[in-house]
């Protein structure tokens, strides 16, 4: 214990003249807004809902004979399927295009900075629309293997079906953003890490594959999760391709039954689900990829469940982040 | 000639990337002004499509005993509120100016003068237009927009006036396959505008409602002639549609004969009619129902019938072939003028 004076100088007061000092009563301060803020916040969000859920218009049960729809839940794996072509297509070219990016060879930079602000410079809508519609320019598509007299020669119509001029309007311009996230994860990792590598004798790829991109995973995880979730959202825009996806399903519907709101509900709801699903997802991989960096990893929804039932009698051990992923370089500071 | 300049200036206003492509190289020598106005979004002088020297275009006067059928509450709310899809040359589009002309409209705002009203012409997407009438209160009060009266519209709480008739056509490419009846249309891809009668059709001949929904009991006449299914292709408007046919991606277009017969004439020796009209149907008037405004515009309509403009205006937009007498306009007239393009489903 001090004592003497506080920080303005004033002299503390003395502690007791004998034995123990008298018992603190310690007053918890009082936060009296904070429950009027609460309660406000509360009765704003009921009455919302509420508004919402009896509008005069709304008829629930439309909702409901619509929700697991035979034609609704198709239209959902349509969706699942664009967004996860089109993520593939963006990752992966995405990856290649930051790569090039970074590259010395001052033609293959610039090609990929040429994509990236071209793609990431038109609307995906126009894009979508550009693709469904190239047959207009190129009736014929020939396919060919150069120096052989292997061609194919189709309608462009044929090849470049609704579905793909989707993927590729999503994928196309996908990569251009992945291409950036990639590019910032790579520019995050420590130049010393390729410095030291280099040092034991890798060569370039190596390095990038072994060292640099794995460490540069823990920085393109997150906003990737991101991408993933808008992608399944923009995924809609491929209704102009009519694609028979989740909302150019749930539009032919209340085309007819002329229950709009009903059908976007509908919609809403699954695409919801989907995030949902797509946001637990992310949080798993952001802890795997996370192994290398944290001294503790966040406890999964699982384990903090566990813990809030539990933790009286039986905590749930921490994990240790102590077995490195594998591809983690053996040899590390 | 002047006409056939419009549905290019709608395309390029909307879309204005579309111009660009190729098959678009006879608009630059056709119509040059098109091309201008959709690339710099200029407007020009002129060559607009709207008949302007006509009587019909001055107008009929306002008629009292009419005007006076038009309940208070509907004239308090004035202007009244007319919801047209204008991508349906010729009875709805958008003219180089960006103005909403066409037959259908130019008779709406014949009707809006003998009732002696305001109105006010707003271009909205087809399949939106009743979701915005059955709104209450509505957004819009009524709708010009080549509307075929069927009990579907009537159960939600649409009237339709009759005033025009005309059938569904299919718009083939002249080097493209050939179509004469419904069951040609299986194994081909057709482009339909969504929300319409053909759309409704091309999936009723599959025992199905729009976006897949079987009906119950009722059977595929495709599978049952043991062909592929129809696909059908749904755009949202009817110039998207027609862009579907002329870039290969769809077989067939299909829409009313009118629209068809304008295509093949701007498209002149790409497209043709397949076929012979079928499911010849009355156009309707969309009212909303409880608007207590039919008795008004069913006389309104009768008097610009009675009394030429009606004639005048059809005549001028080469459409007279559709023209209906003043005794068969009515309310809700569901019925078909000899056969049907598809079985019933």
């Amino acid at each position: 214990m001090t004592t003497g004076t506080d920080i303005l100088g004033t002299p503390l007061p003395a502690p007791a003249a004998q034995g123990r000092p008298p018992t603190i009563q310690a007053i918890p301060v009082r936060h009296p807004w904070r429950w009027v803020a609460a309660v406000v916040v509360l009765a704003l969000a009921v009455a919302v809902v509420y508004t919402f859920a009896t509008a005069p218009g709304l008829d629930w049960s439309v909702v409901r004979t619509f929700l697991f729809y035979p034609e609704i839940m198709h239209g959902v794996l349509v969706t699942l399927a664009l967004t996860a072509i089109a993520m593939l297509i963006g990752v992966v070219l995405g990856v290649i295009l930051a790569v090039m990016r970074l590259s010395a060879n001052p033609v293959v930079s610039s090609v990929s900075w040429f994509y990236i602000w071209f793609f990431r410079g038109t609307p995906v809508l126009v894009q979508i629309f550009f693709w469904f519609n190239i047959g207009s320019i190129l009736p014929y598509l020939h396919i060919g293997i150069p120096f052989t007299s292997l061609v194919w020669v189709g309608t462009t119509n044929q090849i470049v079906t609704p579905f793909l001029a989707a993927i590729l309007g999503l994928g196309l311009n996908e990569a251009a953003y992945m291409s950036e996230i990639v590019r910032a994860g790579i520019i995050s990792v420590d130049t010393g890490q390729t410095e030291a590598a280099q040092a034991l004798g890798m060569n370039r790829v190596l390095v990038m594959r072994r060292i640099v991109l794995p460490q540069a995973m823990r920085v393109i995880i997150p906003p990737t999760g991101n991408e993933t979730i808008s992608m399944l959202k923009t995924s809609s825009l491929a209704y102009i391709a009519t694609v028979g996806e989740l909302f150019f399903i749930q539009k032919e519907i209340s085309n007819f039954n002329y229950d709009i709101i009903e059908l976007a509900i509908v919609a809403s709801i699954w695409y919801l689900a989907m995030t949902s699903v797509l946001t637990f997802g992310q949080y798993y991989l952001e802890r795997y990829f996370a192994r290398g960096a944290a001294r503790q990893l966040p406890l999964t929804p699982i384990q903090r469940f566990r813990r809030l039932l539990f933790h009286t009698h039986d905590p749930v051990p921490v994990v240790t982040a102590v077995e490195p992923p594998m591809f983690f370089p053996r040899h590390r500071p | 000639m002047a006409n056939l300049s419009n549905p290019h200036a709608n395309r390029g206003m909307h879309m204005g990337r579309r111009v660009s492509f190729s098959r678009r190289a006879g608009i630059a020598l056709l119509f040059p002004a098109a091309l201008l106005a959709a690339c710099g979004g200029a407007t020009t002088g002129g060559g607009s499509g709207t008949p302007t020297s006509t009587p019909a275009a001055n107008g009929p006067a306002m008629q009292p005993t009419i005007a006076a059928e038009v309940p208070a509450a509907v004239k308090a709310d004035a202007p009244l509120q007319i919801a047209t899809d204008a991508s349906y040359a010729p009875n709805e589009f958008v003219d180089l100016n960006g103005n909403l002309v066409g037959w259908d409209l130019d008779l709406a705002k014949d009707v809006c003068k003998v009732l002696g009203i305001a109105c006010t012409i707003n271009n909205v997407t087809f399949s939106d237009i009743i979701p915005a009438l059955l709104e209450s209160p509505s957004k819009y009060q009524m709708s010009f927009s080549s509307y075929t009266p069927t009990m579907d519209r009537e159960a939600k709480g649409i009237d339709f006036i009759t005033y025009y008739q005309a059938g569904e056509a299919w718009l083939i490419k002249t080097s493209g396959p050939t179509i004469s009846q419904a069951s040609d249309m299986c194994g081909h891809a057709v482009a339909v505008e969504a929300g319409t009668t053909e759309e409704a059709d091309a999936w009723g001949y599959m025992g199905m409602k729009p976006g897949g929904v079987k009906i119950p009991g009722d059977k595929d006449n495709c599978t049952a002639a043991g062909k592929s299914d129809i696909t059908v292709d749904s755009f949202d408007t009817q110039t998207e549609a027609n862009a579907a046919l002329l870039s290969g991606r769809a077989d067939f277009g299909w829409a009313d004969q009118p629209v068809a017969d304008y295509q093949v004439k701007l498209e002149s020796g790409k497209l043709k009619i397949g076929g012979s009209p079928c499911s010849v149907y009355p156009y309707g008037v969309a009212i909303v129902k409880t608007l207590g405004l039919d008795q008004a515009v069913e006389d309104a309509i009768k008097y610009l019938i009675d009394n030429d403009f009606y004639t005048q205006i059809l005549t001028q937009w080469g459409v007279q072939d559709g023209a209906i007498t003043s005794t068969a306009v009515g309310v809700n007239d569901n019925n078909a003028v000899g056969s049907t393009c598809v079985p019933a489903y």
